[in-house]
């Protein structure tokens, strides 16, 4: 679904510099500056997941809207393979758009309610122009590739469970054959087998499609499972980062210290002590 | 007449059902029992659908007109509340039984300042002057953990943060000194950090207070550091209970078992990206799959 074999630049996606301000306050007086983003780098490879983590309000969703051009920057650029996004026309920006996808924590709230499942996944290809059959035998394909039964596509988005609509809304994202998949909390609020199953769809298509993955999350636990590399926010800067089991076994900065210990001390509760007591 | 000698929340053989829009019957409960003495934490754990929010609504006697309860009767400091009139029921509504709502972004009024919407609970339920009650807004806002008071007191929610507002329903829920509190989800909006930080908070104060307490949640994390007694529910029923440290270390059911597996399989102390993630193979979602669903099976899961 991505283009074939290891690339001769290794980097997917590569940010440098980004940066965000909002201005905030009441409309009828002065509005302050408020920095959300502040000189933040990262690089994604080839099938390669990278885990963003850091508290609410640290600046981790709205890297993700830069790097989807969701939002315009402040200052900083990026690329994603050879090309610099930040200067380019929304009409220059089209076929980059399909190639970096989002997934969100609630996959009801982003898909039309009055839309079938067929529908939603082949929305975007319609819009690409292609024919009828076409659209259907895509469709048809990405419903058993997320393990949904191809039987389902007529049926409403309503009719889908909250694991189910997380699966067509990660059918939808592949349709247009993204290179970079970025996860804003997707496996947030789901019941725990269902995000374990969610979990596991996602190791297999990373592994079918070389993809890279931007994981957004602050659970800890999952992103071990997950990434290959974690990049901890705090404030609109990244303050650390590195390979999974250095930065987890071995923070460094206060704010990641404070993220492990409280992972940390919810799994001893599970591993369970004798004696504890609430 | 919130001091029971010994059992403080008894149901027995609790069975509650909806009837959907197209006249079909949906079991959410079936012959549910549990009990829980005063001061004691239990913990309800079980997947979407599983039914334990109809629990605690069946408990705060708030099921939707749709709901119909089989058989079954909740006893509350001895007086079944199944058999109480509406009036006597808001007398404990709020008074000695208290919610702590899912999504404190969704149950407070937009409009209202929150100092106002706590000392609302207070107006219904005791008789006490404004200025006192007052005061005693000002005193719940600093036990749930504000630093100022008084400027949280005239603030709106929206001017709020997540666990800022977390805090403010916990305050209402508090108002009164419950005799029980059920917290449905307390947690679930929060990140990592805050979810053991409020699990923390509502430990502290309903310690405190000497009152039980009932937390509802899918996440395990939230049970395991609140609760000394855990039951897990199962498409409407409880399949397993017992003391928290015998039912995590030695689960008996098959369920427990894999829910266990699979939360204590995340760790952040794994080797970097793992292969898989152990599953369960069993379509977790309960009574109402067949509505949501539409028979819609998972495919070759």
């Amino acid at each position: 679904m991505v283009n074939e074999g290891p690339r001769s630049s290794p980097a997917v996606l590569r940010v440098r510099g980004l940066s965000k301000r909002y201005t905030r306050g009441p409309l009828w007086q002065k509005r302050a500056s408020f920095v959300a983003v502040n000189e933040v780098e990262l690089e994604i490879g080839l099938g390669e997941t990278l885990a963003l983590v850091g508290s609410s309000g640290s600046g981790k969703s709205t890297v993700a809207r830069c790097i989807a051009q969701l939002e315009t920057l402040d200052s900083g650029q990026v690329w994603i393979d050879d090309r610099e996004l930040t200067q380019l026309s929304a009409r220059e920006l089209l076929p980059f758009r399909s190639m970096v996808q989002m997934i969100f924590q609630d996959a009801a709230t982003a898909m039309n309610p009055r839309f079938s499942a067929a529908e939603v996944i082949q929305e975007p290809l319609r819009i690409q122009g292609r024919s009828r059959s076409e659209q259907q035998e895509i469709a048809e394909a990405l419903m058993k590739e997320v393990a949904l039964s191809p039987d389902c596509l007529k049926r409403s988005v309503l009719e889908f469970s909250g694991g189910q609509k997380q699966r067509l809304a990660i059918a939808r994202a592949l349709a247009v054959r993204p290179r970079l998949l970025i996860l804003d909390e997707a496996l947030s609020g789901l019941d725990l087998s269902i995000r374990a199953q969610i979990a596991n769809l996602l190791l297999d298509l990373q592994e079918a499609h070389s993809l890279a993955y931007l994981l957004i999350s602050h659970d800890l636990a999952v992103v071990a499972g997950l990434a290959d590399r974690i990049a901890v926010m705090s404030q609109g800067r990244i303050v650390e980062a590195g390979s999974v089991s250095t930065v987890l076994r071995e923070p460094s900065h206060d704010e990641t210290k404070k993220l492990v210990a409280a992972t940390r001390e919810a799994e001893s509760k599970l591993a369970i002590s004798a004696g504890a007591s609430a | 007449m919130a001091h029971c000698a010994d059992q403080l929340l008894g149901i027995h053989d609790l069975t509650v059902s909806y009837t959907s829009g197209n006249g079909e019957c949906l079991r959410a409960l079936s012959s549910v029992g549990l009990e829980l003495q005063p001061n004691e934490v239990l913990g309800i754990v079980g997947e979407s659908g599983c039914g334990k929010s109809t629990l605690a609504h069946a408990v705060m006697q708030l099921l939707p007109a749709s709901a119909r309860r089989e058989t079954g009767d909740i006893r509350f400091c001895g007086a079944n509340l199944l058999s109480l009139s509406e009036r006597e029921l808001r007398s404990i509504r709020g008074r000695q039984i208290a919610l702590v709502p899912q999504d404190p972004a969704l149950s407070l009024n937009p409009v209202i300042s929150v100092g106002t919407q706590i000392d609302e609970v207070l107006k219904a339920h005791l008789s006490l002057s404004s200025r006192q009650r007052k005061d005693r807004v000002m005193e719940l806002l600093g036990e749930v953990g504000f630093e100022e008071p008084s400027k949280i007191y005239g603030a709106y929610p929206h001017q709020l943060s997540g666990g800022q507002r977390q805090r403010v329903v916990i305050a209402q829920a508090i108002a009164c000194r419950p005799a029980l509190l059920i917290a449905d989800e307390p947690t679930s909006k929060l990140d990592a950090e805050l979810r053991s930080e409020m699990g923390r908070l509502l430990s502290q104060l309903r310690a405190s207070h000497g009152a039980a307490l009932i937390v509802i949640s899918h996440d395990l994390t939230v049970v395991a550091a609140m609760a000394d007694r855990v039951a897990f529910m199962y498409q409407g029923s409880i399949v397993e209970a017992g003391r928290r440290e015998q039912v995590f270390r030695h689960p008996t059911h098959p369920y427990t078992q894999a829910l266990l597996l699979i939360a204590r399989s995340a760790r952040v102390d794994q080797d970097g990206k793992r292969n898989r993630f152990p599953t369960i193979d069993a379509e977790p979602a309960g009574p109402a799959s067949p509505v949501q669903l539409g028979g819609l099976l998972e495919y070759g899961e």
